[in-house]
């Protein structure tokens, strides 16, 4: 058990599976995933998909729009949970006030488990865990080392007052990784300094992973993406976060 | 300070709230494209403003994002834009500006088409372009967005 903050920096939290079918794409999928979901996913929206494709030619860069099949958000009634469906592709969303590990979790394998009986899938393709935080900062100039353990090093000769960075390290787990971002964003308020930590422990090998191990896998996961984060920051930054007792932000 | 976006990525697929795509010509539809979903909902407006970027050129970077980031749903209609605006002035630089006037409480955000057709004829594909275009969303963007062409 990690630690735990009054005030975690914690924004959204989500579980990507994406998918080898047995069979292409059928678009009744949507439609039959919400009978069984819509208890806890009553509102439904969908958003039609363009695919971008930029591309050199003779006459310089030229830039494309394609459409693609669309995709389906369920949301709770309140707005902080969310399924998304797309071909091949299942994710499941918690925005803040994230509740816990042990909350979160079954939810994923639930609704995983909804999707493979119906549309069966041959295997994953693709599993990511993935904790996106926002830290704010009063200040537009500030150390990053004082906070961060993980963060660009500029070499002297240079500034040293970075306007933006977007620093990204991919950690190797064996067969698996951790996807580790760190990067200025637009702040809601323009006198303050927002950076992400989005960390994303990712399994991209076709069929390492059984339909039945992935609650085993999420653990795992999970284990590894809240080592990170404290792993990332420095004490000054928990500070901000209030921490209690003994478990922590993404827990 | 600037904003870093978080995707770098040329070929890409996203996913936006319109319906309005259904107009966009078949021939695109066998484009080969490596596939990237942004499935996370705070990240994504965020990818949308990456890709516009790459579209149009920003005249007020910061000002343009923090008001893209108020009006979401803009973001769909300036995806969609450089599609029609294309079949009627040909490939042309397109910039943002955001026009404001904080004693009003007022921002509009301009698409400027740069041409170099004269300008009576910039005029007469100006309106081609509500017509086919403009008219579908002028009730859906309000004051908040419009359009016009300058000569580059």
């Amino acid at each position: 058990m990690g630690r735990k903050y009054n005030n975690p920096p914690l924004i959204e939290a989500l579980c990507e599976f994406q998918f080898i079918p047995a069979e292409p794409y059928d678009l009744t999928i949507p439609g039959l995933f919400y009978t069984r979901v819509r208890k806890d996913f009553p509102e439904k929206q969908e958003q039609s998909g363009i695919g971008f494709t930029v591309q050199g030619s003779d006459k310089g860069i030229e830039q494309k729009i394609t459409p693609i099949p669309s995709r389906v958000q369920f949301l709770s009634k309140d707005k902080t949970k969310l399924v998304q469906l797309a071909p091949d592709l299942l994710a499941i969303n918690c925005l803040k006030p994230y509740p816990s590990w042990e909350e979160f979790k079954p939810i994923i394998v639930k609704n995983m488990d909804i999707y493979r009986e119906i549309a069966k899938p041959k295997g994953f393709r693709r599993i990511g865990l993935r904790y996106i935080n926002v830290f704010e900062f009063d200040s537009l100039n500030i150390e990053l080392k004082d906070y961060f353990c993980y963060y660009p090093l500029v070499p002297r000769g240079f500034p040293n007052q970075l306007d933006a960075f977007l620093c990204r390290t991919e950690l190797p787990y064996q067969e698996e990784r951790l996807i580790l971002t760190l990067a200025t964003i637009m702040p809601e308020n323009p006198n303050q300094l927002s950076i992400t930590l989005d960390l994303d422990y990712v399994m991209n090998i076709p069929e390492r992973i059984y339909f039945n191990d992935v609650s085993e896998w999420l653990d795992k996961a999970h284990e590894r993406v809240e080592n990170a984060f404290e792993a990332c920051i420095t004490d000054k930054l928990r500070k901000k976060f209030e921490e209690v007792g003994n478990a922590n932000s993404i827990n | 300070m600037q904003t870093a976006l978080i995707n770098d990525n040329y070929n890409l697929i996203t996913y936006i709230t319109d319906n309005d795509f259904s107009l966009i010509d078949q021939e695109y539809k066998h484009q080969q494209m490596k596939q990237i979903v942004e499935t996370s909902i705070y990240l994504f407006p965020y990818q949308l403003i990456d890709i516009l970027e790459k579209r149009y050129i920003f005249e007020n970077t910061q000002e343009i994002i923090s008001f893209l980031l108020l009006n979401k749903d803009l973001l769909n209609v300036l995806l969609e834009a450089p599609y029609y605006i294309e079949r009627v002035f040909g490939r042309v630089p397109l910039y943002l500006e955001l026009h404001s006037d904080p004693e009003e409480n007022w921002d509009e955000l301009f698409i400027v088409i740069k041409t170099t057709l004269p300008a009576e004829e910039a005029v007469k594909r100006e309106v081609q372009l509500f017509d086919l275009w403009f008219s579908n969303v002028i009730q859906k963007v309000g004051n908040r967005l419009n359009y016009t062409e300058e000569p580059l």
